[in-house]
């Protein structure tokens, strides 16, 4: 054994450490841009992945038909009786009228922002290994304006934000992970506060709104959108209040937000890679 | 004349057991990145690197941990390397055991690759979740790692014979002699 720590195989191994140190320092330096080493694995099983999505894609569809049939069918059941449910609340007229008024609101944050520059649409080719947060890569990179903390999101909603962005590839984390916070207004009382994501929240598909004041009127099914800062664009839809409750503290109320995009289910994004009032740490 | 066929046949064997390693990996990474389970998915890169550092040579194993730790930082999002050097001196030092103390028996794979899995996931959670002060974080390790470190075990024990096979088909003949002999031997 002595011999081999002796041997010029152990000094190759010490001197391809140095070199991966010095890879990773420089990684840690290059502020969200993945170095050339890291992009390679990536850049190198795209074409892999983007099959191996496709056809687990189809499997997991044709598996998902024949073993949650059952689940459908009470799924299509329970979808009845909620259609029934909503042409009862036709009658309720200014309710309708209310919400109509929300909505059309929010139309018009929309129209309003010519001033984005979108990404060509981006497909998911990869979900983070293991990640409880739902994070995933996007097959285009820095070559088509991508830029790390550019603001991801589909015509339902906003996703999340680019972090780690290669050539071609860019990994986004999404509402769920704690790392990403928006500031957001509900629509009905102009409430504010901030949604991030928290671990509990993340499995069941929720994230939550934090630091509301404890006299804000908000109340289950309110809208709420992004109020604007130098990461997220102002109207962007978050998302809708599940649930409303006090802090421990008793200082301050926190919402739980069911986000407007189904995050686990999509399969195509855009990036916002320019807007009015971007910060320049891009 | 007999010798240099056997060598040359020898040398291709050997580049094809190679092949097949890096096969395995690259599956294994486009898996990992792919696939969408309800369950934690196994290190499967790591359980493969610890099987082939059973059979291979100390350098061959370090070189193979170092590519598939470079695999396994892609597929997580961590910062490039880190895995690559853990898993590279793990293999080494995983590789030095079964050529002088161990014997290559699934037990003491399995150990090993609990071990490898512990320590892998362990960094993983300090630098991804704990130096942060998530509330969650005992939850996290609980829900999310313990179970990884479990389908990465269990990975292992099913990867094994696979590789195992492979080297045994794929081998040097010398080698495969010697230990069916005697274990003894080997150590010497």
């Amino acid at each position: 054994m002595r011999d081999f720590f002796k041997s010029t195989k152990f000094k190759i191994i010490v001197a391809l450490t140095a070199l991966i140190i010095g890879i990773m320092i420089y990684s840690l330096t290059k502020g969200g841009y993945s170095s050339d080493s890291a992009s390679f694995f990536s850049i190198l099983f795209e074409p892999f992945q983007k099959a191996s999505t496709s056809i687990s894609e189809r499997v997991t569809d044709a598996i998902d038909t024949l073993v949650h049939a059952n689940k459908y069918r009470q799924e299509n059941e329970q979808l009845k009786s909620r259609l029934n449910e909503l042409y009862n609340d036709i009658i309720d007229y200014d309710k309708l009228q209310y919400e109509n008024a929300e909505l059309r609101e929010l139309l018009n944050l929309k129209e309003e922002n010519d001033d984005f520059v979108f990404s060509a649409p981006c497909t998911i080719i990869a979900r983070t290994v293991n990640d409880p947060y739902g994070s995933f890569t996007i097959d285009r990179g820095s070559d088509d304006g991508i830029a790390p903390y550019d603001p991801v999101i589909t015509s339902e909603g906003l996703v999340g934000l680019c972090y780690d962005v290669s050539r071609s590839t860019a990994k986004v984390q999404t509402l769920y992970s704690p790392k990403t916070a928006v500031g957001v207004t509900a629509v009905r009382s102009k409430a504010t506060g901030i949604v991030e994501g928290e671990y509990e929240l993340a499995g069941e598909g929720f994230c939550r709104m934090s630091y509301i004041e404890k006299t804000a009127d908000i109340k289950v099914g309110d809208v709420i959108y992004a109020s604007g800062s130098e990461t997220f664009p102002e109207g962007q839809l978050v998302g809708t209040v599940e649930e409303v409750n006090m802090e421990d503290s008793g200082l301050s109320k926190y919402a739980v937000i069911k986000p407007a995009v189904d995050i686990d289910a999509i399969s195509t994004v855009f990036v916002i890679t320019d807007f009015n009032g971007q910060g320049s740490e891009k | 004349m007999n010798i240099d066929k056997k060598r040359k046949r020898e040398k291709t064997k050997t580049v094809i057991r190679w092949v097949l390693y890096f096969l395995l990996l690259s599956v294994e990474y486009v898996v990992m990145t792919t696939v969408q389970a309800n369950i934690p998915l196994p290190l499967l890169m790591l359980s493969t690197a610890v099987c082939i550092s059973v059979f291979e040579d100390p350098f061959d194993s370090a070189l193979t941990g170092c590519v598939a730790g470079l695999m396994l930082d892609s597929a997580e999002g961590t910062l490039m390397g880190i895995n690559g050097i853990m898993l590279m001196f793990g293999c080494l030092i995983s590789s030095l055991l079964f050529y002088f103390v161990m014997r290559k028996h699934i037990v003491n794979v399995l150990l090993l690759s609990a071990a490898a899995a512990f320590i892998q996931t362990g960094f993983w959670y300090i630098f991804s979740y704990l130096i942060w002060g998530y509330d969650s974080n005992g939850r996290i390790y609980l829900h999310e790692f313990v179970p990884i470190m479990i389908t990465t075990v269990i990975a292992s024990g099913l990867l094994y014979p696979l590789i195992r096979f492979m080297h045994n088909n794929l081998g040097e003949i010398r080698e495969t002699y010697v230990e069916e002999k005697s274990d003894d031997i080997v150590r010497e």
